[in-house]
């Protein structure tokens, strides 16, 4: 059982949302990711694909359609995969119970993608000195070593923790982790992005101010607006089109 | 006007397709996202291009700036890239801002088209399409939807590269990175691009505020009274403010990311945010 339950926390890493190894995100995460392949894998690995297949496929009708825009993680759709299916073959419960039985392992699995997407700003800032000094073996480090050592440690150990220790130790964990922590993780993940679009902002300000009028517009149309990202494209592309044409008709007159 | 160089080979492209599909994730933060991987995916063709140290140091530090997209059509914006960056160093007049505003303007659109369309669209149809058949208790259903969705992410990703790449060339060969033209071109990408920041502020950014009073058996949150002058107007704030040190305080990136590291720790232990 020991190994199996390696067995299953590893393939379980390998389908987790940053780890690289098997294909990245889209072949990894939007295959082994999916519980459909999951429960098949867990059923193979217990002897019983034909039941972890078809608990698999039950569990995966809840998250149809989950998608991860942008890093946010709505629902810890591997973890349900994983750890649903083992439980449900050896605790010889439905697929639904499987499910609430893996929900506080979720909350664990959460915490461990905030975790993960908080502290890797370690290794980009470690990535910035790297490329100055031209330190290829560097770079390569900080994006495939550190944070996998971090990603690995915070998927496997609980996935493995749970499947061979059973359900109840997923409370005990998620008990562990302290609700200011969460709650400070969140509160900074929410607040690093304008890190990164102040550094863009600078650079496309340099060309000219009234580029930050282009910025308050799409700004205004997704706060107030709610505005789909394509139809801001759409209309990006439109003021591109009249910044393009009064900027060249000012530049007509100018000259004549 | 120098031939238009076109030197990448199929195995080149083949190579930052790879490296690419597979890494892009792997050191993701909420500071700069898919940063780290964009730079590294791109750094054999860099050094080819760029065999001076100082000339290289700038193209992987212009590459280290924040980029986010979906991972699968991201393909045609390497593509694209590369060949901006051939052109560069081959001597055409491509400034940074060019190749910035070209994968800020890219990002935002087609991330939004294949988190729809690829990610939700496709992926859930040929899902549902193998666990009907795996339901009936046949193994076939999870090998149809392994093999077919692997299927069309590889075609797609080696498609998307070659044409980002020709659609590079085929900007080089019109004209377009030369003199005025390119200035255009940057001009109107800044623009989308600008735009594209301006909406992706209000999407990521997502600090609010958790005070409140209480007067007269009225509790008031100050939450909701800045939802009525702006909605998300403490995420306008922060990055107006960070914007604002970096570029007329000369603030670095560690600052700002020290400075907010701070005031989000801090805020949410006395229980402002």
């Amino acid at each position: 059982m020991l190994i199996k339950a390696l067995l299953i926390a590893a393939v379980a890493y390998l389908g987790w949302l940053p780890t690289p190894w098997f294909g990245g995100v889209p072949i990894g995460w939007y295959t082994l990711g999916r519980p459909l392949i999951a429960g098949t894998i867990v059923g193979a690995i217990l002897g019983d694909i034909q039941t972890g297949m078809i608990v698999g496929a039950t569990i995966n009708a809840f998250y149809i359609g989950a998608i991860t825009p942008g890093g946010a993680m709505a629902a810890d759709m591997n973890m349900a995969g994983y750890v649903g299916t083992a439980l449900a073959i050896l605790a010889k419960v439905k697929p639904e119970v499987a499910v609430a039985m893996a929900v506080p392992i979720g909350l664990v699995g959460t915490f461990g993608w905030q975790a993960f997407s908080t502290l890797s700003v370690f290794w980009v800032h470690r990535a910035d000195k790297h490329a100055e000094d031209l330190n290829f073996r560097g770079l390569t480090w900080d994006l495939m070593g550190g944070p996998q050592i971090l990603n690995f440690l915070l998927r496997f150990v609980p996935v493995f923790l749970v499947v061979y220790f059973g359900a109840p130790i997923a409370e005990q964990m998620a008990s562990l982790i302290p609700d200011w922590l969460t709650h400070i993780l969140t509160v900074i993940g929410s607040m690093l992005p304008a890190v990164g679009f102040a550094v863009l902002i600078k650079m496309m300000y340099r060309r000219n101010v009234v580029m930050l009028a282009y910025f308050a517009i799409g700004f205004v149309l997704v706060a107030v607006g709610k505005m789909p990202m394509v139809a801001v494209a759409m209309l990006g592309l439109a003021l591109a089109g009249l910044h393009w044409f009064f900027r060249s008709s000012a530049f007509a007159r100018e000259v004549s | 006007m120098a031939a238009i160089p076109r030197s990448v080979t199929k195995k080149e492209l083949l190579s930052a397709m790879l490296r690419w599909m597979f890494f892009q994730t792997s050191c993701w933060s909420w500071e700069r996202m898919q940063n780290v991987a964009w730079c590294w995916h791109l750094i054999p063709l860099l050094k080819r291009f760029y065999p001076k140290p100082e000339d290289l140091r700038a193209a992987l530090k212009r590459h280290l700036v924040f980029y986010n997209t979906e991972p699968t059509l991201s393909q045609a914006v390497s593509g694209v890239v590369i060949s901006l960056e051939e052109q560069r160093a081959a001597g055409a007049e491509v400034p940074d801002e060019t190749i910035n505003a070209v994968k800020t303007g890219l990002m935002g659109p087609l991330a939004a088209i294949g988190d729809s369309l690829l990610a939700s669209a496709t992926n859930a149809v040929l899902l549902s399409i193998g666990m009907g058949i795996a339901l009936q208790g046949n193994i076939l259903g999870p090998i149809i939807f392994f093999v077919s969705w692997t299927a069309i992410i590889i075609a797609l990703s080696w498609y998307l590269i070659n044409a980002g790449y020709n659609a590079g060339l085929d900007l080089a060969e019109a004209g377009l990175l030369t003199g005025r033209r390119i200035e255009q071109l940057t001009e109107i990408m800044t623009v989308l691009g600008m735009s594209v920041i301006g909406a992706l502020s209000a999407t990521y950014i997502g600090l609010t505020t958790k005070l409140q009073w209480t007067f007269q058996q009225q509790t008031t949150s100050l939450q909701s009274i800045l939802d009525g002058i702006l909605p998300k107007l403490l995420a306008l704030l922060l990055v107006a403010l960070l914007w604002w040190l970096h570029q007329f305080r000369n603030w670095s990136i560690l600052r700002l990311l020290g400075l907010t590291v701070v005031v989000g720790a801090v805020g949410a232990v006395v229980g402002i945010f």
